[in-house]
């Protein structure tokens, strides 16, 4: 540390290196996160990498970063690296319908129009629950943990940055050894206890999982029994019953190879728990906004009152609520022309029905991520988007054009709501000013949005990808296509999506705050998460029995953030290495 | 209690979501169809692999549709993509007997006189798999899924009666629960009373720590490195002594103080914890200036607190 000059030159936090380095860390990962979306089918947060780089450049390079302002360089490089998860799983759809289907036309202002606009409602919706969720729930979002813990990282004590270290190289380790197949990835030990496929148990090896629940302890129990009650209860009376086509229902002669296979994920996990576990999440957040509207609209109030304050002449760490107000109503016409323009036989009735309830339910489906992320560290964003995109066909009067570009809109606001809440969450850890991170998300959002869709549009004119092209699939969009023709057949599972809210409104009324949440995330996921991260929940309630809510604090955290970072990163890395000698493997041939 | 509650709400949960996610029997019989079409499907693609492995490894000639060995990977073009001219909605009828037809050439072709008779052998179960194959993919093809509403309206006929009782179990486990735990904030007894928090004791004596730190800090016309440790070091002790324990109580608080109340106090003392975050994190940055002022927000922001909480005192 310096010695005893204080600085005499404001304390670094919204500066231009903050600014230029984030903006371009930010289009840097979108560009290449775009890519690997289509090659893998999925994406990464920029978080943890932002935090890393951010801290080598500003700090090491540059030698004047501060923490704070390293941290606006992480909100920053994320909210524009949100557009590549949202574009790559929406916007190929579009151009893999039009294969088939003359009438789908594939506009590029639409979707500008529609990314953007979503990109802003995400933000700005999200802003006002920052102290519900921060303040008064303290939901842990664990990524978020881990990236304070990065940006800390200069003050930590030294065993502190041991344990760091220590749970970064473990997880890293164990990363590569699976990614190489040295060892499995998940551990059927239900199998190994001769249990039939549709009783599953099952581990991951993913200590970012693991870290997870170990951040989240007693809290994700609801998580953990939400996974035993779809996988443990559900699932073996829904065969049982004979609600599982047999092989004698099938007229086959015997059980075929694939049968297990097909009757757990292809039924009872694609056609019951999943659109159930999407119902429940939908009425779990129902409940949580009824629940918590009087802390809502205080939070809305304390806006307008922090307003008046800086009016005055003092300071304010929150936004004015008029930016919000003028936010939300400038979103919502530019949805509106994104839905008009999108397709001809789009009325303006059907548009400004389309731009409302498209709103609304960003709102809804923005605060389900946002709880979800901030109890477990998953976002079930590609759940939330599968109800907008099924919402805006029927809507559309059946327009797959008009619902995929709408879907975008969606699928962007809502990872700008779990993200902003991750660098909030870390902000919040480091002391930053909230209304400055909130600001910073505000003006760079939308960047990486022409980046994405320019990406794609690029891709799509010169390798092709999806069916034209095995080497870039396209696994989402290629699904989301699938919805989509599904949908026009008329394949949409109201039944589930309706007992699912119903259950979710009911669980609401038990006094642990975000159960229904859990409860419909467990469901919606495959039970191998779910375990894994009940390993690291029991350990940390065993740990805290144990050693005491202190060591837990300055033992456990940095050790399960390590984990978190490692894993992350890990994976970066090697998905990049894959790319790189792919890439150089075909250009020498 | 709070245990009866959880068990009644497991199982009223448990009910709701094996019979929220029951099929309807169109649904059921849609699923069938589609399983059965796949499941043959498959075995006929896995009896043609075989035949075209075994022609492969013969040396014949390309044929019966068997991918050529020597073609490099072939990236399809948008154009050969593009759909065939729309033609009229086939039935099952015609789909099954152009299929069979399509299989009969294949069965009386030139191929059908194989080089070996083991060859031959593959064709014929490769046929056979063919032809079991036609009616149920045909079907499968033509199957519409039960539209959305009628979805709803079957199911609630079939399965709503137990997922009511589900529910008013799930309904009655929580009310139960939301009893039990209210029971229990007032049997854990007053703040101040053996074991229990006492968040006013808490909040007033970190309020003062911190007041101590920040006259401590101005008192510094010119830090020292061993006083950035210092004063880090003290900020760390507050934050895990004196923030977490108040943290970690919030539940108990929010029943005891009610959802308004809660917020009136919790909101200053998490900008004062906000404060002081920022105030280690300008030690860290060797930013004494950010620092003291960081220091002094966050003294005011927990006088907040502790009137805001003087003032629930006064209230109850």
């Amino acid at each position: 540390m310096a010695d005893s000059t204080p600085a005499q030159k404001p304390y670094r936090e919204l500066t231009p290196e903050a600014f230029i380095f984030g903006i371009g860390l930010g289009m840097l990962m979108t560009a290449a996160f775009v890519y690997i979306s289509l090659k893998l089918g999925f994406s990464m947060p920029g978080s943890t990498v932002a935090a890393i780089l951010g801290f080598a450049v500003l700090r090491g390079v540059l030698r004047k970063g501060t923490i704070v302002e390293n941290n606006i360089n992480q909100t920053i490089a994320s909210a524009v690296n949100n557009a590549s998860a949202g574009v790559a799983f929406t916007l190929p759809a579009l151009f893999i319908l039009s294969l088939n289907d003359p009438s789908v036309r594939i506009e590029f202002i639409p979707a500008l129009l529609a990314a953007i606009g979503g990109s802003f409602l995400g933000i700005i919706f999200i802003i006002p629950l920052r102290k519900q969720m921060i303040e008064f729930d303290r939901l842990k979002f664990p990524t978020g943990i881990a990236v304070a813990a990065i940006l800390k990282a200069p003050g930590a004590a030294a065993r502190q940055a041991k344990l760091l270290a220590g749970g970064f190289g473990v997880a890293a380790a164990f990363h590569v050894l699976t990614a190489l197949h040295v060892i499995p990835e998940e551990y059927p030990m239900g199998v190994w206890l001769g249990l039939p496929a549709h009783i599953p148990i099952a581990v991951g090896i993913s200590f970012a999982i693991v870290g997870a629940g170990l951040l989240a302890g007693k809290g994700g129990l609801p998580f953990v029994f939400g996974g035993m009650l779809a996988w443990w209860v559900v699932s073996p009376i829904a065969v049982g019953q004979g609600w599982v086509p047999s092989p004698e229902d099938m007229r086959l002669a015997g059980e075929p190879e694939g049968y297990g296979a097909w009757s757990t994920m292809g039924v009872v996990f694609s056609q019951m728990l999943r659109p159930l576990g999407i119902g429940i999440l939908i009425g779990g957040a129902l409940s949580g906004v009824i629940a918590s509207f009087p802390a809502i609209k205080a939070a809305v109030g304390s806006l307008s009152k922090a307003a008046a304050m800086a009016k005055a002449g003092g300071s304010s760490d929150e936004l004015s609520p008029k930016v919000l107000y003028t936010g939300i109503g400038g979103s919502v016409v530019v949805l509106f022309l994104a839905a008009m323009l999108s397709a001809d036989e789009i009325s303006v009735g059907q548009s400004l029905l389309i731009a409302v309830v498209g709103t609304v339910w960003l709102a809804l489906a923005g605060l389900v991520v946002a709880q979800a992320t901030g109890m477990t560290d998953i976002s079930p964003i590609s759940g939330m988007s599968l109800i907008g995109v099924t919402l805006m066909f029927f809507l559309s009067g059946g327009s797959a054009v008009a619902s995929i570009v709408l879907g975008i809109a969606v699928s962007i606001g809502i990872g700008q709501c779990a993200d902003m809440m991750i660098d909030l969450k870390a902000g919040h850890l480091v002391g930053a000013l909230p209304r400055r991170q909130q600001l910073a998300q505000l003006a760079v959002g939308w960047v990486g949005v022409p980046v994405a869709i320019g990406v794609v549009y690029l891709l799509w004119n010169t390798e092709g990808f999806g069916p034209l092209n095995p080497n870039l699939s396209a696994p989402q969009g290629t699904a989301l296509a699938a919805v989509i023709g599904g949908l026009q057949q008329g394949a949409a599972p109201l039944d589930k999506y309706v007992a699912g809210a119903v259950v979710g409104l009911g669980l609401g009324i038990f006094p642990i705050s975000g159960a229904a949440v859990l409860v419909g995330l467990a469901m919606y996921l495959p039970f191998y998460i779910t375990l894994t991260y009940g390993v690291g929940c029991f350990a940390a309630m065993g740990l805290q029995r144990v050693k005491g809510s202190r060591w837990i604090g300055s033992t456990l955290v940095p050790v399960a953030a390590g984990f978190i970072i490692g894993e992350a990163l890990t994976n970066l890395f090697m998905v990049l290495g894959k790319l790189a000698v792919g890439y150089l493997t075909v250009g020498g041939a | 209690m709070k245990g009866l509650g959880i068990a009644i709400l497991a199982l009223g949960v448990g009910i709701c979501a094996a019979f929220g996610a029951r099929q309807t029997p169109e649904m059921f019989e849609y699923t069938v169809i589609g399983g059965r079409a796949m499941f043959l499907g498959g075995a006929e693609t896995a009896a043609k692999d075989a035949y075209c492995e075994a022609r492969a490894q013969a040396k014949l000639a390309v044929a019966d549709g068997c991918p050529d060995p020597e073609a490099k990977h072939h990236t399809a073009d948008k154009d050969e993509a593009a759909p065939a001219e729309p033609k009229a909605e086939p039935t099952l009828e015609s789909l099954v007997a152009r299929r069979r037809a399509e299989l009969a050439t294949l069965r009386d072709g030139s191929e059908a006189r194989q080089a070996t008779t083991e060859l031959a052998a593959l064709r014929t179960a490769w046929l056979d798999a063919k032809e079991a194959a036609i009616e149920p993919t045909a079907q499968a093809e033509l199957a519409k899924p039960q539209a959305p509403g009628e979805r709803l309206s079957g199911w609630m006929s079939q399965s709503g009666g137990w997922f009511l009782l589900g529910l008013l179990l799930v309904v009655a486990g929580a009310v139960v629960g939301r009893v039990a735990v209210r029971k229990e904030i007032e049997a854990a007894g007053a703040p101040g009373d053996a074991g229990v928090l006492d968040p006013s004791q808490i909040l007033g004596s970190l309020l003062e720590e911190i007041r101590a730190l920040h006259q401590d800090m101005l008192g510094k016309a010119t830090p020292t490195s061993d006083d950035f440790d210092r004063f880090k070091d003290a900020i760390d002790v507050l934050l895990i002594d004196k923030v977490q324990p108040l943290v970690e109580a919030r539940a108990s608080l929010q029943h005891r103080w009610g959802l308004a109340g809660f917020a009136a106090v919790f909101s200053p003392f998490s900008a004062g914890e906000r404060r002081l975050n920022r105030a280690w994190s300008a030690l860290v940055d060797s930013h004494w200036p950010e620092a003291c002022a960081s220091a002094e927000r966050a003294v005011q922001d927990l006088q907040t607190a502790n009137a805001e909480l003087a003032d629930l005192g006064k209230a109850a």
